[in-house]
Formats: C-alpha cells, structure tokens, sequence
C-alpha cells in the first residue's frame, strides 16, 4: 500500500491515511479480504506516529471498511459500504460543499463543476476494471 | 498506573530576574510522541533539566513516570534517557569505550542494541568523541540514549548536526522501536516539520509559559485561521480565538474551535471573510509566537495547501 | 564505571609519575656515593654510618624534598580529578547517569587519594631501597612509616584542591586557589613566628612525622596527624554538600 502524506498541511495525517484507503479501497485497488500492513509498518515506513496510524485504522474498521482479526492483522472487510445511505450523504456532503464553495470562488460555471466530478468518477470507474478485476 | 509519563504542576525556575520557566503544567501522556516546541530560550531546556534533576525548580512539583523530581531522582534516572542540547561526552573516549562507560548503569542495557543502532546510524565507533562531527556526536548520544531501553526518552534537539539520512533514519527508530514499543518520548526541536510526523502531542511554550497543549489531529482537524476583511472587527483574544493579529485593513484571527460560529458571528458584525483555513504546526507556530508584528506580504509563513491537496 | 573513567583518564600520568618519584628518590638517596664521599658512605662498609647520617638527614630529605613534590602533585590530582568534568562540560551526562551524586564525589576522590598515597609510599620505598643498597641491609622498618604523615599532608592539600575545584567550577581556578592555600600555610608560621606564636604549617607536620619515621629526634606528631584527617573529611563532605545542591 502506498501512502502519499503530507504532514506539514492542515489536514491531520490519520485523516489523509483514512482517506487514501478509501480512495484505494473506491478504485478497487484493495479488495475485499486484502490484507494492510500493520500499524508498526505503517508507522515505520512512514515515520509516523503508531498511534495516528491506529487511529485512522479505527476510524476505517468503524466505517467498516476494514476489519480486524485479534492478533492476526488487518483487512479490507467483505461488504464495505454496510451504512445506511443518509449516513453516507451526511459524511459526504461537507466535501461537496466545499467542492462548490472552492468551484464558485474559482469563477467555475455550476456544470463545469458537475463535470469534473462526473470525471472523477469515470477515472475511477476506469482504474476499477484495471485493477480491480484481479480481486474478483 | 499513573497514565501520565511526565506531569508538571506549576513549575518555576527564576534565573536571577528572568523567569525562564514560569508556572508551566504540561501532561505527556505514556506512550506517546510529544512535541516540546518552542523559540531558543522559550525554557525548553530549562524544564527539561529540572525533570531530570539537573536543575532545582524555584517553585511548583513535577513527577516523572509516577515518582516526584528530586526525592525519586535516582529511580527516574534508571528509566529515562536524556540526549543533551549541547552533544558532549567525553572527548577522550571513543564511541566504545563511552558504552563500556554507560553500560553499567542501566539494568535494562541492551548490546544488541548498540550493534544494531551503531550499524543504522552508521556511528564511527573507534574515534576520540572529541574529533567526532556534531553529526557523528550526536549519533553517538542517541545511541547511548537508545541503548537503554528507557521508558522515557527525552530528547533536547535530537536531530542537531544530522543529515537528512540520519533524520530520516532517527524518525524510523521513534516510529517504530520507540513509539511502537509504547515508550515515552519527549523531543524538543526546532524542525517543525520534523515534530509534525512523528508527534502525536504537541506543548508550544513561550517565555516560560505554556500557550498551547493538544493532540496534534485534534489541532489540525479543529484550528482554523480565518482572515477577515472590515473595520472596527474586534481585537480581543480569550476564550477560543487565541490570537488576533491585525495586517493592514485585514485581520487574523487563530481559533482552536467553533471556527464556522466565529466566522458567522464576525460576518453579522460587518467583517468580509476572505477566508477559513486549516493550520500546519507552522503556521500555528508563528501565529502564537510572533511579536505582534504586521505582515504586509500576503501570508508569510504559510505554506499554500489547498483544503483537498492530499485528499 | 565511573571508578574506570576516573582511572583511564589519570592513569598515565600516574603511573609516569609514580616510576618518577621512585627513580628520584632511589637516586637521591645514593647520589653521595658517586663522588666518592666519606668513608661512612662506601656501601655496605659503615653500616653504622649510613644509619648515623640517615638519622639526622633522613627527616630532611623525606620532609623537604619528598613533601614538596607530594604537595605539587597533590594540587594536579586534585584539580584534575572532578575538575575534568568541567573542563570539558560532561556534568550534564554524569549526573544524568542513575547514582547518587555522593557517588561521583567519593569515587573521584578515592582515585585521587588512592594515586596519590601510592606515589608517597614509591618515594618512601625508593629511599628504603636506596638505604637497603647502601648498607646492605634493612637496618629500619619504620622508616617506611614515613608514607603515613606524607599521605596525609598531601591529600589535606589534595582535598582542599578537590573542593575548591567544585566550589570554582572550574580545574584552573581550583588549581589557582590551592596554590594560595598553600602558600598561606606556609607563609603564616613565618609570620606567627614573629608575633612568637608556634604554629606549624602542612610541611612542618609532613617534616616531623618524616623525622620520627626516619628516627631521629622528635615525637610523632599525631594530634597534627589526628587535624589533618578530620579537615580531609571535613573538606570531602563539604564537596559532596556542593555537588549535590550544584545546577547544570
């Protein structure tokens, strides 16, 4: 799994490991029972703290994401996504609204906006059927 | 179990008039990473010193893994290593002969792990101290330090003369055999960028005083910066909003919660807000610490990280 | 160990010195010889001699020479001795070591007292054996006694050294200020001497003892011998007192 942190930004470095995993998990790039290396190894690959680490690792499994086995590592659980849709749309809506915030002060037509989500959505559909087939 | 490594309450040391550690209580949880920060002369080492019984407070209590500075110095001493700000040892002694020197007082000792920091570190281990580079002498007091197998390290400019292979190399060791292991470890430094990784609490001080003490997520996910645009926008400090510096027709306020009420609260009073942004530890640094002085450039300081760049 | 560091860091200049000392106090003592001199010096032939001259000069040679060159040696060992610690700022490491300051202040100490008690015995033992090579036989053990008050004449100049040394913080200024110490003491009976007072300094107690250990005239001086050593301690515990309130 590779990581791209950056922990001089704002944003704190659990978050940017949880949404990587996300991000790697959306694409297809960890399916499910794929196991992530474990928390010293993130720590130490990455020089970072174990416990930031632990706790995106948390955060994930509650999301249920991953799934932890007791003393026997960390997967990629087999139905991601369990959560109940309003949930899904209140975690997500703070990204859209930033979205439209940052596309609006940007001088951006709404459907210009639209379109570069849609676009990001192709990408990710593209890169699932690369990798993702290999999981299936 | 005490769940605090160090604790300090209050703690004092007056030099002649200058206060350089006043009334300063930090907690360091166990097994945490904390991120002691502040200018030369903030009183770093000054507390640092007086934990480990080097320097006698003037007045407050600190206890250090459980047992109070001072009466229990001996038994602290045992569990905690030190890597002094000023890197000397014995300038006769070779890297060798420095271990054979140390080892003796440390029931906990480890040779293996000396071998194996001496390999890591690449530390010329049959050279007098005294003709060692400020690179190599700092490896050397590391892997003194290290060899220990200390429940509490504690860390005055760790990284002092090394290069960015050695860095790299030391923020692995307190990732992983450190931090990973459930040691303490307390590391003061000026590389910001440095405490930012390998933190998870970080204490800012400034002339003795403690401005700041958090859980370095808690700061990133909840500290905002928000610039506002106006005249007559209130100049006060207090309560959440720990710093308001004025620049130009602008002015910045640092908050540490609620930074979507604030911004609303400033916009019913007239104020343009030009911006809500989140902080890296630098910028926080600058923001708490600097004098007070106008910045006229736009945002010296910052580092220009668009709310999503490592989403 | 810090008993290693202390004994690494002195122990050529110990040892040179103590090979020194011995060498020095052989030859002086059976120098006379070499220039054919009296009949009484010719080896092994006057026994009688040897020990006459050695009773009324011996008390001089041990008291004069071999004290001075203690009391030298002394004010070295004892700026060196905690004093490299300060030269070269380890303290912070030292003390963060997990002992008791006492602990550094004794075993310094201890090293100090212990090299420097030796070379008072490798100049006793070299004026024995030159006596022993001049007349052919050991005609006095009591001679060897001499180390005693020589030992603790120097380590009261040694120890006093050693506290100045913590109390300055610094080797040269504890050196500077036994040098004075010493000085005074020998300047004062000078002085006393005019006011008609008897007082005795550091060499005259090394002098007399030496007189007595060489047998000639006097009484040991142990009420002296008895001072001497609860300064020494005195001086010690007042050096740990420093240490132990000292701030890094």
């Amino acid at each position: 799994m590779l990581l791209h942190l950056n922990p001089a930004s704002g944003v704190p470095i659990y978050l940017q490991i949880e949404n990587q995993v996300k991000h790697y998990v959306a694409a297809g790039a960890l399916g499910p029972g794929d196991a992530l290396p474990s928390v010293r190894k993130v720590a130490a690959d990455m020089r970072i703290n174990p416990n930031t680490v632990a706790r995106a690792y948390q955060n994930l499994e509650r999301d249920g994401i991953l799934r932890s086995v007791p003393g026997g590592g960390t997967y990629v659980a087999e139905n991601p996504g369990g959560l109940l849709k309003s949930e899904k749309i209140r975690r997500l809506r703070p990204y859209a609204r930033q979205i439209a915030v940052e596309g609006t002060q940007l001088r951006l037509e709404p459907q210009e906006i639209v379109n570069l989500v849609e676009q990001e959505l192709e990408s990710l559909e593209v890169a699932d059927e690369r990798v993702g087939n290999s999981h299936r | 179990m005490n769940e605090l490594a160090i604790h300090t309450d209050k703690l004092v040391k007056t030099y002649s008039k200058l206060r350089a550690v006043d009334e300063l209580s930090i907690n360091v949880p166990r097994g945490g990473v904390y991120g002691f920060l502040g200018r030369n002369g903030a009183g770093k080492t000054s507390t640092m010193r007086m934990l480990l019984g080097l320097a006698r407070p003037t007045a407050g209590s600190a206890t250090v893994l459980g047992m109070s500075i001072g009466r229990e110095q001996v038994a602290i001493l045992e569990r905690t290593a030190y890597v002094t700000e000023g890197k000397v040892l014995y300038g006769g002694m070779t890297a060798r002969e420095l271990v054979r020197f140390t080892r003796g007082f440390y029931p906990n000792w480890s040779d293996d792990a000396v071998a194996r920091y001496a390999r890591r570190f690449d530390v010329p281990m049959d050279r007098p101290f005294a003709q060692l580079s400020l690179g190599n002498r700092t490896k050397v007091c590391l892997l003194l330090a290290l060899a220990q197998q200390a429940d509490l390290l504690i860390f005055d400019e760790p990284t002092s003369g090394l290069d960015p292979v050695g860095v790299d190399e030391f923020q692995r060791v307190v990732a992983e055999d450190l931090a990973g292991d459930g040691r303490t470890v307390l590391i003061s430094s000026h590389q910001l960028a440095d405490v930012e990784r390998i933190a998870d609490w970080v204490g800012l001080i400034d002339n003795g005083r403690l401005l700041l003490e958090a859980r370095l997520d808690d700061i990133k996910s909840q500290y905002r910066l928000i610039t506002a645009a106006g005249t007559g926008l209130p100049q006060r400090k207090g309560g959440d909003i720990l710093s308001a510096n004025s620049d130009g027709n602008f002015r910045k306020y640092l908050v540490r919660a609620n930074a979507e009420a604030f911004a609303a609260e400033l916009g019913t009073q007239g104020a343009t807000i030009t911006e809500v942004s989140p902080l890296g530890l630098r910028e926080i640094f600058l923001e708490l610490v600097r004098k007070e002085e106008p910045c006229t450039s736009g945002n010296a300081g910052e580092i220009p990280a668009p709310a999503f760049s490592s989403i | 160990m810090y008993i290693w560091k202390c004994w690494r860091d002195t122990r050529t200049r110990f040892l040179i010195n103590l090979i020194l000392i011995f060498i020095m106090c052989a030859v002086v003592t059976i120098i006379p010889t070499w220039f054919g001199g009296a009949a009484s010096y010719q080896r092994g032939k006057a026994a009688s001699g040897v020990e006459n001259m050695w009773a009324s000069m011996g008390g001089e040679v041990l008291g004069e020479f071999v004290s001075l060159v203690l009391l030298i040696e002394a004010l070295n060992i004892g700026a060196g001795g905690i004093g490299a610690e300060f030269r070269e700022p380890t303290l912070g490491f030292l003390f963060t070591r997990p002992r008791r300051r006492r602990n550094w202040v004794w075993t310094c100490w201890l090293v100090g007292a212990w090299e420097l008690f030796m070379i008072a015995l490798a100049a006793v033992v070299g004026i024995f054996g030159g006596l022993i090579y001049l007349s052919g036989h050991v005609y006095t053990w009591r001679l060897l006694a001499a180390a005693l008050p020589l030992s603790v004449g120097a380590l009261a100049v040694y120890t006093a050294t050693f506290f100045l040394t913590a109390v300055a913080r610094s080797s040269e200024k504890g050196l500077s200020f036994g040098l004075g110490i010493l000085m005074i003491d020998l300047f004062l009976p000078v002085a006393a001497y005019f006011w008609h007072r008897d007082l005795t300094s550091i060499l005259g107690f090394t002098r007399a003892g030496c007189a007595w250990a060489a047998g000639s005239q006097g009484p040991f001086p142990g009420l002296q011998l008895t001072i001497y050593a609860a300064l020494i301690m005195a001086l010690g515990l007042g050096t740990q007192f420093v240490v132990e309130r000292m701030e890094v």
